[in-house]
Order: structure tokens, then sequence, then C-alpha cells
């Protein structure tokens, strides 16, 4: 296995004084997708969370063990928070475009960030919506209202959006679980083709989608990994009862 | 047979008919159970339906007289008086002769009691028709006097020889003149004031308890901030009469300016004040009711706080808080008290808030406390003003709801 | 990771933003705290009233001029209204006659003012020396000023206290209620449980948002032109001031209502429509005790904005002086707000300290209904 992209260990999680994460160590290889599976309240959205520190928001929250990205420990006192999530991007589980035009919501992040000027806008709109395989949907009608689109249409959107930042990962908290079957394969289809430039982790309670979609899996079951595996092995050889018992439907 | 008698007679006799009533159809349909067997309705449903034949006509009757006495047709208290009890007890006999095993009080009953609660509706209704032409009249009959045109862009406001006429001494001389404008420029004035003092305070305050504070602080301070709007406008008057235009004179002076007593930021400032708790409530309501997952979309980005409230909440929030602002404008052009004790009385058009202006509220109260000929142009104009103001309120608050309703159609 | 300047700069922004949010807050609060200082400051002094002992003789000449009564020199340091009580006190008490007493009087305004240090007490210079003299010997002593609650209006400024003006508030409030709080909540039952939903219903609703943003002021024309010209209610008293009022709680009265009756489930109507309740009874028997709490408390803060309400009273005449409390609804009567104003545009002394009084026994009213709405609602509250 090549350098971990993200590399978890020992993490430990409480909200007051309920351990909800009980020690995870787990690694993101860089440029694949890795799912993580269980059932809900299993810690997997918490992990997830951790990733790009949208915990800090949430009073009561504390957190042991490390979290590197590139080896680094984003939890450090001199990482800036701003600055992880622009290399760490997420896609939540409700579309959630900003009450802007289709536009606006691509630029607000670059232009905050300074990361592009006046001339390189319309490009930069250009390619994040077309890496999002929307462009051919919106160019027409780009000064219109995000929320005008529909659900799938905003969570492509959403995508764009988190891709014109130039994230290295982006997080994926099911970003399908909103949207119906048709608008679900388009959003696995642009997966498969982000991987290309991003690493992804994403949260999905969907099985089918974890084996279509992903290269890895990990397993999560009351706030502990269970099982992590190259995602072809974890479905078909499975190493623990749970894993088996969660995939084959026996709970959850 | 003053009004008073009238009133007290009308009541006392139907209160006493009425408990009468209650309790005979009651004992009636009591006894017909006791003796005939189970009722349609319970014995309470009869009692009632009698006091209800009781007191419609009555009041229908009495409705009826005021309408033609208010006209002037009749004045006959006494008659009025006799035909109101000699039905109610006409309707008491008929009512106690309908009180029969299958009769349906209960429905009768509750067919009555809806149309009450009807007509307690259309009251609300009333009021504001009853608003509406009440200025309408007095207004028209103003601008019969003075051309709405002249009131509406004259720049002198001199009424002074109005009163002489109504006091039915129309010595010739000046004529009066009825230009509002500076009563309008004084108004605008110390309403900008006041919004300069609240939509930041207020917007800000909003900010600070809706994203910035936790919860505990935020229940704290939402309370104490809404002390302010709490605080009777007389009061807020005296204190920037006697406390703020003071210090405001001493402020000018050690700068170098001279500043009336009467000066239009001392009111401006204090209503701006009294403004706030209003602008910050609704705004938080408002920036509260944005939806979390716009905020974390927004940091996932990799945005500051700052930059996430400005960028995408504010935003979001702002058709609602536009609302607010327009509520605020027009609570801060119809606010009275405030200006009649610490503005001036006198129309000024300028631009200088140091100086002495007078608002339209002021001029309303004016007119219409003095001892002035109800008839005169003097105090008709209190009407014609009146009408300017009801007329802006309205806009601002239809205004607002527009703006609402559009908003929330485009992003929802 | 260092921060690369862009970044610091959008730091700064940050911290400044939180700041301003901060800085609006902190402002409120120090206003509130300076408005309460200053009023208080003001009005604390009126609770403190100056006594003076003189010798008062009672002989045949009082009767007829109360002022010989008392020595020339102390003529001007009583008050007008302990003398005018002299006549009276000896046809009640013969015996005093050819007698001369040391009595506590209530001292003139001008000798309160002068001794508790205020700028323009408008005490004469001659007057002065014998003044702090007769302080400094005990003739002259500050008592705790009951006139003030036990007396209405007076000219005179030691003499004038707000029981008049309480009792004619209690009698307009009490209009307000009897006519606002049933029309009210018939016009939200009526809205909430019974209304088609039809056009003439959308025009009442919008009709009652409309309402409740409409300038106070107005409804003092209204008052004016049909209560007062139209229907004939005697001017300036309780029963004009308490129908106007009670038009312009209304709304307030009838949006807290229908946000009650909204909160009540529609499970429980079902449950008593479905024990065979007619639709009255389930609005009487179920849903209004469950409303209850919710009208109360909106009744409660509606009132009081009704009882701080100045304007539209002015309109329909209720700044009257008016010395006694009213004997009925029909007569002249003042309330507190509106004596708070008459108070203030007088230009003695002693009448300032007098309105920061009112101001003070106003605004411990009104905040403790606030309180109690809070309270009630605090402690009715239920959660579905």
């Amino acid at each position: 296995m090549s350098k971990p992209k993200i590399s978890v260990s020992d993490l430990k999680l409480w909200y007051g004084d309920h351990e909800t994460l009980h020690g995870i160590d787990v690694d993101f290889e860089a440029k694949k997708v890795t799912a993580l599976i269980g059932p809900s309240g299993c810690g997997k959205s918490t992990l997830l969370r951790c990733l790009n520190r949208m915990n800090d928001r949430i009073v009561g929250c504390r957190i042991e063990g490390s979290v590197l990205l590139d080896g680094k420990d984003i939890n450090a006192p001199d990482v800036d928070v701003v600055q992880l999530r622009t290399h760490v991007g997420m896609v939540f589980q409700k579309p959630n475009p900003f009450p802007k035009s289709i536009y606006e919501n691509i630029i607000y992040a670059p232009q905050i960030h300074g990361m592009v000027d006046k001339q390189g806008m319309d490009e930069l709109v250009e390619t994040a919506l077309r890496k999002a395989s929307i462009w051919d949907e919106v160019k027409d009608k780009l000064h219109e209202p995000g929320t005008a689109l529909s659900g799938g249409q905003q969570q492509r959107l959403c995508i764009a959006r988190t891709i014109a930042v130039k994230p290295d990962v982006i997080l994926m908290d099911e970003p399908c679980s909103a949207l119906d079957p048709i608008a679900t394969a388009k959003i696995e289809e642009l997966i498969d083709e982000l991987k290309q430039d991003f690493t992804i982790i994403m949260v999905t309670h969907n099985m089918q989608q974890a084996a279509r979609v992903s290269d890895n899996t990990a397993f999560f079951y009351m706030g502990n990994l269970i099982e992590f595996g190259e995602t072809s092995t974890l479905f078909s050889q499975p190493q623990q009862q749970q894993t088996e018992d969660y995939i084959t439907g026996r709970f959850g | 047979m003053t009004t008073a008698d009238i009133f007290l007679w009308f009541t006392a006799g139907l209160l006493i008919l009425s408990i009468a009533a209650y309790v005979f159809a009651r004992n009636k349909a009591i006894h017909i159970e006791n003796t005939e067997g189970r009722l349609h309705s319970r014995p309470n449903f009869f009692g009632w339906y009698a006091v209800s034949k009781i007191l419609t006509p009555a009041f229908i009757i009495g409705f009826i007289y005021s309408i033609l006495h208010m006209s002037g047709l009749v004045s006959q208290p006494q008659a009025l008086l006799a035909i109101v009890f000699i039905t109610a007890i006409i309707n008491f006999a008929i009512s106690i002769k309908h009180i029969q095993r299958n009769f349906r009080a209960r429905q009768a009953v509750e067919k009555t009691s809806k149309r009450l609660f009807f007509i307690a509706a259309l009251i609300s209704i009333l009021t504001t028709i009853g608003i509406v032409f009440s200025v309408l009249f007095e207004a028209i009959r103003f601008f019969n006097i003075i051309p709405l045109w002249d009131f509406l862009t004259g720049t002198t406001w001199n009424p002074d020889t109005a009163f002489l006429i109504g006091a039915g001494r129309d010595e010739g001389g000046a004529v009066p003149e009825f230009g509002s404008l500076p009563i309008f420029a004084g108004t605008l004035m110390i309403t900008v004031i006041a919004m300069l003092v609240a939509i930041p305070v207020g917007l800000f305050a909003a900010i600070y308890m809706s994203e910035y504070a936790s919860s505990r602080v935020r229940n704290i301070l939402k309370p104490t901030l809404e002390i302010l709007a709490g605080i009777p406008t007389v009061v807020y008057g005296f204190f920037a009469a006697i406390t703020i235009s003071p210090l405001v004179v001493k402020a000018a002076e050690a700068l170098g300016l001279h500043a009336d007593f009467t000066n239009a930021l001392a009111p401006g400032v204090i209503m701006g004040v009294m403004i706030i708790p209003f602008i910050s409530s609704l705004s938080d309501d408002v920036i509260r009711a944005v939806p979390q997952p716009l905020r974390d979309g927004s940091l996932a980005l990799g945005t500051t706080q700052s930059e996430t409230i400005r960028h995408v909440v504010l935003p979001s929030a702002f058709p609602g808080i536009v609302a607010a602002f327009l509520l605020a404008v027009s609570r801060a052009i119809g606010e009275t008290m405030i200006v009649v004790m610490a503005a001036g009385l006198r129309p000024n058009l300028t631009a200088n808030p140091l100086e002495g202006v007078t608002t339209v509220t002021v001029k309303i109260v004016e007119a219409l406390t003095g001892d002035q000929e109800f008839d005169s142009a003097f105090t008709l104009a209190a009407f014609a003003l009146g009408l300017v103001l009801l007329i802006v309120t309205l806009v601002l608050n239809i205004g607002s709801t527009i703006i609402v309703r559009k908003f929330t159609q485009r992003y929802e | 990771m260092s921060l690369s300047p862009q970044l610091k700069r959008r730091y700064r922004a940050d911290k400044r933003f939180k700041f301003y949010g901060l800085t609006a807050i902190v402002f409120a609060l120090c206003f509130l705290i300076f408005f309460f200082v200053d009023i208080i400051g003001k009005a604390v002094p009126a609770f403190e009233q100056a006594y003076i002992q003189v010798p008062v003789s009672y002989n045949q000449s009082v009767i007829h001029n109360y002022n010989r009564a008392i020595p020339k020199e102390y003529r001007r340091l009583v008050s007008k209204s302990f003398l005018r009580t002299l006549g009276q006190k000896l046809e009640a008490h013969p015996e005093l006659m050819n007698t001369t007493q040391e009595e506590w009087a209530l001292a003139n305004h001008r000798v309160d003012q002068f001794l508790k240090g205020h700028e323009g007490h408008g005490l004469k210079k001659k007057y002065r020396k014998t003044v702090e003299q007769m302080y400094q010997d005990g003739k002259i002593e500050f008592r705790f000023n009951t006139n003030f609650f036990t007396r209405g209006d007076s000219k005179m400024a030691e003499n004038a206290g707000v029981l008049a003006a309480a009792m004619g508030s209690i009698m307009v409030l009490l209009i307000t209620i009897a006519v606002s709080v049933p029309i009210g909540v018939m016009t939200a039952i009526y809205l909430e449980e019974f209304a088609p939903d039809n056009r003439f219903t959308q025009a009442i609703e919008v009709n009652i948002n409309n309402l409740a943003a409409i300038p106070s002021i107005l409804y003092g024309l209204l008052g004016l032109a049909i209560f007062i010209n139209v229907m004939g209610v005697p001017r300036s008293s309780a029963l004009a001031g308490g129908l106007t009022l009670a038009l312009m709680t209304l709304p307030v009265i009838i949006i807290s209502t229908r946000a009650a009756l909204r909160s009540v489930p529609q499970s429980i109507r079902d449950a008593a429509f479905g024990l065979g309740a007619s639709s009255l009874q389930v609005v009487i028997h179920h849903v209004l005790p469950l409303a209850f709490p919710g009208i109360l408390t909106g009744s409660i803060i509606g009132l009081a904005q009704a009882m701080g309400e100045t304007a539209p009273l002015l309109i329909v005449g209720m700044m009257a002086y008016i010395p006694d409390a009213p004997g009925s609804i029909f007569d002249a009567a003042t309330v507190l707000p509106a004596q708070v104003y008459t108070w203030s545009s007088e230009s003695i002394r002693a009448f300032e300290e007098r309105t920061a009084a009112g101001i003070l026994v106003l605004l411990t009213v009104l905040l403790s209904l606030n309180a109690l709405a809070v309270y009630l609602r605090k402690k009715f509250e239920v959660r579905w």
C-alpha cells in the first residue's frame, strides 16, 4: 500500500460524557474511493466530520488520538481550520446550494480564498461544472438560482462547488440518500471519474453503492472499526462475523 | 337622559332578564326531563337558548337605534328602552314555549354562537374601515379648503390665521398656509437618524445573538434587549428631552457648533434605541431560521465564520431582515410621544440635525389637543396629516409582506 | 503550516466582525443601564419631602384669611395646601380657637428643592438663610413622601401625587380588558376553528396584520372621530380612552390567541369529535382550556402595551388637569403616562423629579406585568 493520504490512529471522540468513537485506526489511500458503512449511529458520519474538523462547531465535543493529513496532524494547534477545509472539502447528505445563482455558488469560495481573478472566473466555473458533469445541463442558466435545480443537479452543483476550491480530499456524507435512483446513478458515475484527481471518502447506507463505487470499504459498528479492506474482498470474504451479518442483511 | 343613563338601563335591564330567562328555561327543561324522559339537548342549552333569544333582537334594535341616533334622525331613548324590553319579554315567552322534549336547543345555541364569533371577527374589519373613514372624511373637508397640491408641495406651514378664522374672527390679513413639506422633511430626518442607530446596532446585535452567543447567553440577552421595546414612549420622550438634548447641546458647544434644545438628534437617537429590539428580535428569528446545512456547506469550503455569515447567512435571511427594517421605519414615522416631548414645534426645512424640526405626529397632537373649534382648517389639517401617515405606514407594511412572499418563493 | 498574509487578513476581518456584534450588544446594554440609573437618580429625591415646623395661631381671622395663621417670615415657606386646611381644622376642633400650636407643615416646593440642592429651586435669596438655619435646628426635616401615593394631581408641586392617574389607568385598563379580550378571543376562535378558507377570511387576516402596524396615534384619531364626535362618548373620559386602547390592543390579542389555539394539537380535537362533541363543545371544553395560558400571556403583554400608551389618549383628551380620581367611566380622567406627560411640561423644578418618580412607578408596574407574562409562559409551557 502506498503512503496514505489520511491516516487516523487511535481516534476517540466524546459528545459531552458520551464516547462515540472508541479508538479508530484507519488509513485512507490517495486517489481512491473509500466507503464507510455500518448501521445508523455507528460513528461513520462522526468520523467523517473529524476529517475536516466540522465537529469543532459542536459544543462539548472532544477528541483524542490523531488524524494525519499527508503526515501532518490536523488537530495540531498550528493548523488553521479554514486552510484545512480548503484541502479537505465536504459534500453533505442533503444538497445545500446557497440561495444564490449557480455561478455565484461556484465562484463564492475561490473568490474568498483569493484563488481567482476577474478574468479566470468564467473559466473556473466552467471547469468545475464540467468536472461535476453538470455543465451541459446548466450552461444556459448560470445566473438562475441554484435552488431552482432538481435534487440531483443540486447535489452535483454542490460537488462542483467543492471541486472549485481544488481540494485534495472530498468527504461525502451519504451524498445520494436524498436522491432518486437516476440521480444517484449519475452521482456514482461522477464519483468514479473524480477519483482520478481526488481522494474520496464517502459514508453510505447503501451497501450496493459501496460495492459499486468504492475501492476500499470500512465497516463500523457501535463506534468501533470492525473491518477494513479492499471492497471486493470485504464483500465476498468478510473476516468478521459482524461484518458478514451486516452485509447479508441480518441487522442494520 | 344621558348616554350613560341609557347605557346603564339597557345593560342592567337585559342582564336581569337574561338571568331570569336562563334559570326559568333551564328549570323548565329539567322538569320536562324528569316527567317526560331524556331531552334532545342538555338543560343548560335550553337556558342559553332563551338568553340568546332575548339578547339577539335587543342588540339589533340597539344597534339600529345608535345608527339612527348618530345620523341625527331620532333621539327618543325612552322609546328605545321600551321597544327593547317589550321585544325581549315577548321573545322570552316564545323561547319558553319552544322548550319541548324534542327541541334542538344545542343546534340553535351553536348557530347563534358561531354568528357571534363571526361578528367579533368583523369588528377588526370595522376598525380598519373606521380608521380609514374617520381620517379620510375630515381630510377631504380639509382639502376642500386647502388644495391637495398646495398641501403636499408647499414649503411654509403657517396656520395661525386659520385659528382666528376658526374662532370666527376672520380679520383679513395673512392667508393661512398649510405647506407640509417642512413637516415631512422633519419626519424624514428624525426617521433617518433613528434608522442610522437602530439598523446597525439591531442587526449586529441579532448576528451576535444568533451566530456567536451560546444559547444560555442568548436567552438572557434577548429578553433584556426587549425591555427597550417595553419602555413606554412617554418615558423615552422625557429622557430625550431632559437628559439627551442638553447633552447634545453641550457636545455641540464643545465642538464649536450651535444646537437647539429641540434638536432633531436627541429624539432621533432615542427613537433609534427604542427600535433596536424590533430589528434585533425579528432579525434574530430569521437568521436562526436559515438552515444549518447552508452554514456547514459554506464552512466546508474553507470560509471563516464571518464570511459565511456575510455571504451565505445574511443573504438567505435578507427578505426577513428587509421586512423588519420596513416595519421599523413605519414604527419610527408613526412614533409620537418622543417627538412631541423632545422635538420642536416649528416646521423647519433644514438638513442640520442640530436644529429643531417638527414631525407629522407632533403637528397632529398640536392641532388636536388645543381648544380649537373642530371645524377649523387648523384642526382638520391634523386629519390630512393623519391620512398621509396612514397611507405611508400601510404601504410600508404591505411592501414588507410582499418582499417576504416574493423572496420565499424564489429560494424555496 | 504558517498562515498566508491573505488568510491573516481574513482572520482579522473575522475578529472585527464579531467585535461589531459585541459592540452592538454592549451599546444597547450600556444604554439600558445609563437610562435606568438616570431615571432612578432623578426619581429618588421625589420620595422624600421636606416638612417644616411652624407656629400656627388659630384665631377668628384665620377663617377669613388663612395666611394670617402663620408669622409672616414663614408664610412663603409653607405649602398653600397646608394653609387651606386650617379653616376646616378649626371648625372640626373649636377648642383650638385662640391658641398657638407648633405644627409640622408640608413645606413649599421651593424649600424642598433648595434643601435638595437642585438648580432652579426658585427660593428667594432672603429666605435661604432662614431655611438653612431651620434645617440645622431640626425645624425642617425630610420625611417619606406619602402624598405622592395618596393624592391626585395638584398645581402645587409639593402636593401632587399619582393616585388619581393610577385610578384612571386602572379604570381605562378594565374597559380595555372588558372590550378587547372577549372580542379578540372570539375573533381568533372564529378564524382558527370555524372560518371557511375563502377570500373574506383571508381579507380579515391581512387586515389584522395591517392593524397591528398602524401607528397608535391614528387610533386616537379614530377615537376622536368615531367615539367622541359620532357616538357622543364624553371627551377625556375613561370610556373614550378605554375603547380607543381596546381597538389598539385587539390585533395583539388576536394574533397571540391564534398562536395559542394553533399550538393545541389536532389529535385532541379529533379525540373530542370522536366522542360526539359538537364543534362548539370541542372548542369550549378542550381547545380553549389548553390554549388558556398562551391567551393569558398574550393578553397581559397587550395590556401592558396599552397601559404605557399615551399618544392616542392625548388625542381623545385624556391630558386634562385631574386632581381627583374619576367617579365613573364617563368622568374626565387621566392615566399614568398622560400624567407623566403633563408633569414633564411643567416648568417648576419640583415637577421634574415627580415626573421621574411617576415614570418609576409606571415602569415598575409594566416590568412586573411583563415579568408575570414571562413567568406564566415558562410555568405553563407544554411541549406536545
